[in-house]
């Protein structure tokens, strides 16, 4: 597509023409402030998220009123499609705390472009997440047992337990993650206030605003908060997937007791994390006319670490592979010569092929920025991130130590409907969160605005 | 100065005014009550004297009570309860269960008037129960039970119906037509006495009695050889060598107690005195699982073996038969034998050197589906060895009245066809479906005029009789056989029947007796008999009534057994039986069997059985066609289904017009050309759970058999379609070249291994129980030189940061003993009926959600065509460092202070992570709510709970659940010990797998109680415990099987 030379001794430019204070606070504001969305936005919001949604009710409903005997689970396979796609959808909330948190400690400015979006996506990631540790319990109504909440029954919680540490690390980052995004609102909301002109949305936005006036002061206090919600929010990143990896970590089941699990998940959630925001960054950036605010060079870069977090992930699932060899473990030898060439074969190769071949492209400039190919790899890499949860949940589990009790676990209709309904909550979310809120942050991407730095080249 | 005489002195003014209230106060000193008489009027009529006496009185009969409360006749609902009823404490009463032509003896669980348990009584000589007896718990409040009388489908009286029976045989006798009685098996005196009655009042009534599988060739055999029809029981604890053929003694054929008998020569303390098994057999049954050499062999062969064997062993100098015998004989040669029918000649030769070694420790049992020539040569074989030796003074269980069989079935059914029959009456029995389709019973029974079935459900008999008439449950009726050596057993009611029931025999005493019907016709009629006819023959110095309650209480009486004579063996019965032409092997040879899990058939409608794993195959809910590997691939058949699908291919038997359609099983070790099939299955009446259950093998019975049984040329061919089994186990490492590839794993063989094979996961999988060491045994020559021959102990693999937890008190562990294990399954019902465990039904089984807390895992190692079996009883191993327990978010599975992983069903929900992180995969989750989920609630019909053991949670959905060694027994134990001022030392209590187990192959005990058994096995050389390397420390030891393969039997 693109076969322009770069100078690369010139700084990118971070938002290509149409870079005036009022051009971007139209182009941004422009959804929210459209009214009633077009019919064909509709039609894909009822034909798609909502449709998902109303699936995912369905096995809901289905599940909380039958059992969970309405998935495919069984007695090796103790979990199964629920746990993966709560992996699945915690991994992809690692995406938005990365861009935000520690692309602005280490100074990147183009993460401002993506930044909001990406945050909301790990907010909507979190809470598509979250239905799944509910729901998958056999009893779903006794959830509040987790919680170490002083009672008349005088019963405690098991610390020793890492589904208890899940409960404290999923909730925790919820909860900074929302603190975070809701910090780097208030500037917009102010934005938005001002340029409404009445009505409940005014009275919504000037709330939220917390009376924000843009003065100096406001500012200081206003990027110290950032600063400092950014340096909370960066371990996070690393400790919320470190802690999911260690449901499977600290079991005694072969495929599963690994020590590489921590790096190795955490790797693998800012891979899918990176995949999931780019898909839809290439939407937001072509149905919204952003082009020039989420440019090639955005998405260039996204790829670019989209390949790399793919290695690091293909070196795990070698290195598992020679610690199974090394440590001459019979039983986990097996576990993974079963993963290659056993009946989940398909799922493991699946799982390669998406997430170590595929990214591969990305070695290219020409495919780094071809928006169908980049398109399809992301979607690619998503397919086999949530294969690889799927391998590591199920394979592991289906073959363990003895033989009599093997079984190969298939999944439902419902076990369906949950998965494609989690993608619905999700879409659901991201839909309405583009007609309300400004999906890139207006006042960060101002400072990037060539004319808001005093340059050389005039301005 | 002076005082006037009168002068008063007063101490208050009311006494100066002559109060008369004061005047009381004076002169009676004392209060009210203190001082004066008792009023009797107003106390209890009881002195202290007598309150004192009472209490003494009660306290005495409360000890003696339970043997005869029942004697008054009558059974009292709980709420009008005896002074001596502890509520919440079991009572035990002893009774007897018939079933498939054996009586059981069994001590009955009651708690609040429900029996809820049914086990061996041990006090009895020959104790035992199989898994069908004690699944009569389950009949008992089966909630399809017939509950009222029906008459051609319409709710009747009794009144009505016992006219209509009285009209229909005085009829059916003044008209010259057939009255046919039809029975199963009678073990009783009594109720052959009231038959035989019935038979001399009508001298039109015909009597049939039948059972489906019997000893009758086996019986007839011997009447040949010795002239008497009564087969000794064999005394196996004194065989040092025992030679089965085609028998299943270990199995479904052998009562319990030579089951027991048997593996009491397998004791590792005793190891320099191991017994021998060889089976030679079509099938893989449980005797041939658990034999040291094994052969397969089609059962046309037999007879040719058994001369041959003969021949050879008479050349190797043993005596007992005639030259002339000898001589008849010298046709047969050993060697060509084991050619023809590719017997391994290694096996024989060990097998000919075992039995010449040892003569008159050495006895071959033959199965009771073989002819009866097979038989005789057996019975001279035995001759030649000695074994006479081995027979005991005592016969083996023995029915009262000889069986009719398909022949007289066939001419009643054409009988009835003709109009001949005036009567036709069913007593709890199936003639119906068992004797097949193709005999037409059903049809023909509605050409009788009058036709009654007296049924526990209304099965395909009862459906096809005008009447169907509900009789009382074993448990609910009185009783007595007489079919054992030297006792006579008493059953006994529990309860009072649940339906509009009555007991069989008070109806046909009525009738016989023109007597008006009463419930206690029959109970007197036994505690008759036992006067004039047990009493009067007994020596017992009791008096007659005390005699007759300390029978009740017992469950059986000691009387003197009768030994009928036995001639010495007529060798003219083996020149004779030599002479049958061998027949020649067919093709394809179908053996139809019995269950393993169902039994005959008629206990089909118990979800328990259904759902208990056939011990072999693993195959639940369905009876099929067992092939050899090779006859399968013969016939283009699908060995294994691939991963995830449950379907087997369908072939169509026939059996010259005898057909059906049943899906084929790869079954390893199966003699090429057999198909073997268990019958009972295929029913259609009954019950909501037997239906749509398996496929009706028994219409494949015919007259033109090899035996009754066996039918030699049958056509199988590959049908259309398949059909799902519910298997517990995947099928692995069983034949590595047809296990099934996916093409992916294929090319990732061909990238990474070179071969699309996938040599390498093959390799892993092939005997992974043993290269795993899950399952560890030895060859008992490798133990003698070494009896560390599977490595030495180390009850503490690992090295561990925490301090293992001293356990000072009470600390349980169990043992299993591998070499008494046969692998039967009693022990998985149960618990089942212990732990309140529910049937999930197929689909469940097939999704793997099956919820037994124990089941007997079954392993194959060697090839299809010579497999050698493990079998492991697996549950939950209560590790001291349990992998479940730490990752329980809720804290609801925790470690008691003995030593059990307990779970706090409260408390769980049900996250599953601990059944994920058991390494032994022995937690069951209720994914449903499973009493609810089968067949449209049938386990929440109302009758089902009074059968739950209410010590123990019924589970809701969504839990967790596991065994946990029986808890409440365990508690219930030491609260005992507790009233009693002892200290528990864990003694006297039996956990539920344990107490059922017919070779003792459990032990249960506190380890810290140096006597108990557990703590002295535990130290051999050969116990171990599964997966110990991993640092869970687990509580069950095993003991390694020794298989006693090479050189001499040991003596």
């Amino acid at each position: 597509m693109s076969t322009e030379t770069v100078d690369y001794r010139k700084p990118l430019l971070l938002i290509e023409g149409k870079d005036g204070f009022k051009e971007l606070d139209d182009c941004i504001a422009a959804p929210i402030e459209e009214g009633i969305p077009p019919i064909k936005w509709w039609i894909a919001f009822i034909c798609g998220p909502l449709f998902l949604l109303s699936l995912g009710l369905y096995g809901v409903i289905r599940s909380l009123t039958f059992g969970t005997g309405e998935w495919g689970n069984n007695n090796p396979a103790g979990w199964a499609f629920p746990i993966v796609n709560f992996v699945f959808w915690i991994g992809i909330g690692h995406a938005g705390t990365l861009i935000s948190a520690v692309l602005f400690l280490l100074r990147q400015n183009w993460r401002t472009a993506i930044a909001r979006f990406a945050e909301a996506m790990t907010i909507f990631a979190v809470i598509t997440a979250m239905v799944f540790p509910i729901l998958h319990t056999g009893r779903p109504w006794l959830a509040h047992y987790l919680l170490p909440y002083p009672n008349e029954r005088n019963l405690w919680v098991n610390f020793t337990s890492p589904l208890l540490w899940d409960v404290f690390a999923v909730s925790t980052y919820g909860a900074v993650s929302i603190i975070f995004w809701y910090v780097g609102l208030v500037p917009d909301f102010a934005i938005m206030r001002d340029r409404t002109k009445g009505g409940i949305r005014k009275l919504i936005y000037s709330l939220f605003s917390l009376g924000w006036r843009g003065s100096n002061r406001h500012w200081q206090h206003y990027e110290k908060c950032y600063m400092i919600l950014a340096g909370i929010s960066t371990p996070l990143v690393f400790s919320v997937h470190t802690i999911v990896s260690f449901d499977f970590a600290t079991s005694v089941i072969p495929g599963w007791h690994t020590t590489i699990f921590p790096p190795y998940f955490v790797a693998g959630a800012v891979f899918s994390g990176f995949a999931a925001v780019e898909t839809a960054l290439i939407f937001l950036r072509h149905f919204f006319n952003m082009k020039h605010i989420v440019t090639m060079n955005h998405l260039d870069r996204m790829n670019k670490i989209i390949m790399c977090t793919g290695m690091m992930v293909g070196y795990a699932y070698a290195m598992e592979f020679f610690i199974a060899w090394y440590g001459q473990n019979p039983n986990e030898a097996f576990v993974f010569v079963n993963r290659a060439m056993g009946p989940y074969a398909w799922g493991y190769w699946t799982m390669v092929s998406c997430n170590v071949i595929f990214p591969q492209v990305f070695w290219f400039r020409q495919c780094r920025r071809n928006i169908p190919l980049m398109f399809t790899i992301t979607i690619i890499v998503n397919i086999g991130m949530w294969f690889e949860r799927y391998v590591i949940v199920i394979s592991s589990l289906h073959r363990d130590y003895l033989p009599s009790s093997w079984a190969y676990f298939i999944p439902t209709k419902i076990d369906f409907c949950l998965m494609l309904g989690s993608f619905g909550l999700f879409t659901t979310l991201v839909f309405l969160f583009v007609r309300v809120l400004p999906a890139i942050a207006i006042a960060e991407i101002k400072m990037v605005a060539p004319h808001a730095q005093p340059t050389h080249g005039g301005h | 100065m002076s005082k006037t005489k009168d002068q008063n002195y007063w101490r208050s003014f009311r006494e100066l005014h002559g109060s008369p209230k004061f005047q009381d106060a004076v002169n009676n000193e004392f209060q009210q009550g203190a001082s004066d008489s008792p009023d009797l009027e107003g106390m209890s009529q009881v002195s202290r004297r007598k309150f004192m006496g009472l209490m003494a009185a009660s306290t005495a009969l409360a000890g003696t009570a339970c043997t005869d409360y029942r004697d008054e006749g009558e059974i009292h609902a709980i709420n009008n309860a005896t002074e001596t009823t502890i509520p919440g404490k079991a009572v035990y009463y002893a009774s007897t269960i018939r079933y498939s032509g054996a009586s059981y003896p069994v001590l009955v669980k009651s708690r609040e008037g429900r029996p809820i348990k049914i086990n061996a009584n041990k006090q009895h000589p020959i104790p035992g129960v199989n898994s069908q007896a004690q699944a009569f718990i389950g009949s008992l409040y089966d909630p399809n039970r017939l509950k009222e009388p029906v008459q051609q489908g319409k709710e009747s009286k009794w009144e009505e119906a016992l006219a209509s029976i009285k009209a229909g045989l005085s009829s059916a006798q003044s008209n010259g037509k057939e009255i046919a009685i039809v029975t199963k098996s009678i073990l009783s005196a009594t109720q052959k006495s009231i038959l035989d009655s019935l038979l001399a009042k009508y001298s039109n009534a015909k009597l049939y009695s039948y059972e489906l599988f019997n000893h009758t060739s086996k019986e007839t055999a011997f009447m040949k050889s010795y002239g008497t029809s009564t087969f000794p029981s064999i005394a196996f604890d004194k065989a040092q060598v025992v030679l089965s053929l085609e028998s299943d003694f270990l199995g479904v054929e052998g009562a319990p107690v030579a089951k027991t008998k048997f593996i009491a020569g397998r004791d590792v303390k005793d190891s320099g005195n191991q017994n021998r098994l060889y089976s030679i057999e079509s099938d893989l049954s449980i005797t041939g699982m658990n034999s040291d050499y094994r052969m397969s062999l089609v059962p046309q062969g037999q007879l040719e073996l058994v001369l041959s064997l003969i021949a050879e062993l008479t050349k190797k100098g043993l005596s007992g038969l005639s030259a002339n015998t000898t001589a008849a004989l010298s046709s047969f040669d050993l060697a060509s034998v084991a050619k023809k029918y590719n017997l391994s000649t290694n096996k024989l030769q060990a097998l000919t050197n075992d039995l010449v070694d040892f003569t008159s420790k050495s006895i071959v049992v033959a199965g009771d589906n073989l002819p009866e020539e097979v038989h005789v040569a057996v019975n001279a074989l035995n001759v030649l060895l000695g074994a006479e030796k081995l027979y005991t003074s005592e016969y083996q269980g023995k029915a009262l009245v000889a069986f009719s069989d398909l022949t007289d079935m066939t001419v009643l059914a054409k009988s009835l066809q003709e109009n001949k029959v005036g009567f036709f009456l069913a007593i709890d029995a199936n003639p119906v479906f068992d004797f097949g389709a193709k005999v037409k019973l059903g049809e023909a029974i509605a050409k009788a005029d009058v036709s009654v079935s007296l049924a526990l459900s209304l099965d395909e008999t009862a459906a096809a009789t005008q009447w169907a008439l509900p009789i009382n449950h074993a448990l609910e009726a009185w009783g007595e056989t007489s079919d054992l050596p030297g006792v006579i057993n008493l059953q006994q009611p529990l309860i009072a029947p649940l339906y509009n029931s009555r007991q069989s025999e008070d109806i046909l005493i009525a009738l016989v007796e023109e007597k008006p019907y009463a419930d206690t016709l029959y109970r007197e009629f036994v505690k008759n008999f036992f006067k004039t006819e047990v009493y009067t023959n007994s020596d017992s110095l009791l008096d007659a009534t005390t005699f007759w309650h300390s029978a009740l209480h017992d469950g059986f009486v000691k009387v003197a057994k009768i030994v009928e004579p036995r001639s010495a063996f007529q060798e003219t019965a083996l020149i004779a039986a030599a002479k049958t032409p061998i027949s020649p092997s067919s093709e394809y040879t179908v053996v139809l069997k019995q269950s393993n899990s169902i039994g005959d058939g008629t206990l089909a409608n118990i979800g328990w059985l259904q759902e208990l794993p056939d011990p072999i195959s693993k195959v639940t809910w369905d009876n099929y066609a067992s092939m050899a590997p090779a006859t399968m691939k013969k016939l283009g058949l699908m060995l294994y289904p691939n991963s995830g699908d449950y379907d087997y291919d369908l072939i169509d038997i026939d059996i010259n017009g005898r057909k059906v359609t049943i899906p084929a099983f790869a079954q390893p070790g199966l003699a090429e050309g057999i198909v073997s099939i268990c019958l009972g299955y295929g029913r259609t009446h009954g019950g909501i759970v037997l239906e749509g259950v398996g496929f009706d093998a028994n219409s494949l019975l015919g007259l033109d058999g090899f035996s009754p049984t066996i039918f030699a040329d049958a056509k199988v061919t590959r049908g259309t379609g398949t059909y799902q089994l519910a298997s517990i186990q995947e099928h692995n490492a069983l034949d590595l070249d047809s296990m099934p590839v996916t093409t992916v794993g294929a090319i990732a063989g061909f990238i990474f291994a070179g071969d699309s094979d996938i040599k390498p996961l093959k390799e892993l999988i092939k005997d992974a129980h043993l290269t795993r060491g899950i399952v560890k045994e030895a060859t008992l020559e490798e133990y003698q030189k070494d009896h560390h021959v599977i490595g030495h102990k180390s009850h503490l693999p690992t090295f561990t940061m925490d301090r293992p937890h001293k356990y000072t008190g009470v600390k349980w562990e169990m043992l299993i003993d591998q070499n008494k294990c046969t692998g039967c399954g009693e022990c998985v019902i149960s618990c089942n009926v212990e732990n309140n465990i529910p049937v999930v039904g197929k689909d469940q089984v097939i999704k793997g959600r099956e919820m037994h807390w124990l089941r007997i895992d079954r392993y194959y190692a060697g090839t299809p065509e010579d497999p050698q079996v493990s079998t492991q009883p697996m549950l939950c191993q209560q590790c001291d460092n349990a992998p479940c327990e730490n990752v329980c978010p809720v804290v609801a599975t925790t470690h008691s202070p003995d030593g059990i992983n307990e779970m706090t069903y409260n408390r769980c929900v049900g996250t599953r992570y601990c059944a994920n992180n058991c390494p032994y995969k022995v937690r069951r989750f209720n994914f449903y709510n499973f009493r609810d989920h089968f067949k449209d609630a049938h386990q929440e019909k109302p009758v089902f709970a009074l059968m739950t053991n209410p010590e123990v949670t019924v589970r809701s959905r969504g839990v967790m659940e596991k065994c946990n060694f029986c808890v409440q027994r365990l508690r219930e134990g030491s609260a005992e010990a507790k009233r009693s001022h002892k200290v528990f030392d864990g003694s006297g209590v039996e956990v539920a797998c344990q107490e059922v187990c017919p070779t003792d192959a459990i032990y249960f005990g506190n380890i810290n109680d140096p006597k108990s058994k557990v703590a002295q096995y535990r130290e051999h050389d050969l116990s171990y415990r599964v997966l110990e390397e991993i640092g869970v420390r687990p509580n069950v030891n095993y003991i390694a099987k020794l298989r006693n393969v090479e050189g001499k039997a040991h003596s």
